[in-house]
């Protein structure tokens, strides 16, 4: 099972459809605090986490919340790091490429794709190596 | 041997979009944002399907068409997202096309955020601070100096925009003051003429200013 975090569901349906045409079930939550509830839940299921950065804080995350929702994707992953810290996790989003870096400096077991710059081809053949070798490397 | 299909494909492409273009023309006033939302929506999923068609097609050399697969969605994407800053359907979609413009947008987006700021769709403050968190990130990411003698002020990390704008409403007010006295006290002379040039080009600066805040 994929967990798939973003709060735009139309701009990432393609992403969705095609990992659900390759094979893979999907769960989709479209708010933080949706996601976390589910993850609390079903954690166990999840054979990898896909999220986006720019998305509202939700309650989980308004008193953290510095930058008007701009980086809740990086308090969503430190949350999901908390509970797991084995689950790949797949940071899909239109953040730089500088900023994400140093965020995620001395992690393991993360990737970043830019949505602009990755089709959602792209993103099923990286999932299915990831999920496929089980690499723990930074993204 | 089959022949290429480019022409063919290039006309079909052509008479859609003419359809496309017509029936935005057609469209009832209050229809017309939804319309080209829809459409624009449309063009993505489509963009992304036929990139991904010609890539897997290709000889081997798919790099060109990658590329160009990925500005034109990104084209698209652009232009939705303006569309959704212009006519957003709700407060989040509002919110979640300037979160992207922060990142992504460029000079038409900064104008564009402009406008909203002087005028925005929404009037709760957190629509009003991430107005103004996006025109500041898209102006630092793209290294844009605020078009202004005293925009540089704006810039400055100890001073906050109040003052600034308690500042130039002095300026403004002594500009037009030094103006009109110019106006009156020296009429047809130089020192007059000087003195109400320099005062519209410095009211005029500061009027920029103000448009910014």
């Amino acid at each position: 099972m994929i967990l798939f975090v973003d709060d735009e569901p139309f701009f990432v349906g393609s992403y969705i459809d095609e990992l659900r045409d390759s094979g893979y079930e999907v769960k989709i939550e479209t708010t933080v605090d949706s996601a976390t509830d589910w993850f609390r839940n079903n954690g166990s299921q999840v054979q990898l986490v896909i999220v986006d950065v720019m998305m509202p804080a939700g309650k989980t995350f308004k008193s953290l919340d510095k930058s008007l929702g701009l980086r809740t994707g990086f308090l969503l992953y430190d949350w999901l790091r908390e509970l797991n810290k084995d689950v790949p996790i797949v940071v899909l989003s239109n953040t730089t490429h500088q900023e994400v870096k140093e965020k995620f400096a001395g992690e393991t077991n993360w990737w970043f794709f830019r949505k602009d710059e990755c089709f959602p081809f792209e993103l099923v053949e990286a999932v299915r190596e990831i999920l496929s070798q089980g690499r723990k490397q930074a993204g | 041997m089959r022949r290429p299909p480019n022409k063919e494909i290039v006309k079909l492409a052509s008479s859609l979009g003419e359809l496309l273009v017509t029936g935005s023309e057609y469209a009832v006033p209050e229809k017309r944002a939804e319309y080209e939302v829809s459409i624009y929506r449309e063009l993505i999923g489509t963009t992304e399907r036929v990139a991904k068609l010609a890539i897997k097609s290709a000889n081997g050399n798919s790099a060109k068409l990658r590329a160009a697969g990925l500005a034109s969605r990104s084209r698209v994407e652009a232009t939705l997202r303006r569309l959704q800053l212009r006519y957003p359907s709700t407060e989040e979609e509002f919110h979640a096309a300037l979160k992207w413009s922060s990142e992504m947008g460029g000079e038409d987006e900064l104008l564009l955020i402009e406008e909203l700021r002087l005028d925005p769709p929404f009037s709760s403050k957190a629509s009003a601070d991430l107005i103004n968190v996006t025109k500041e990130s898209i102006l630092r990411r793209r290294n844009i100096e605020p078009p202004t003698l005293f925009g540089g002020l704006l810039k400055h990390r100890h001073v906050s925009e109040r003052q600034v704008r308690a500042f130039a409403w002095a300026v403004l007010l002594s500009s037009a003051a030094m103006a009109g006295v110019g106006f009156v006290r020296f009429p047809s002379t130089m020192f007059g003429f000087a003195l109400v040039f320099g005062s519209s080009v410095i009211g005029y600066e500061v009027y920029l200013l103000l448009r910014m805040l």
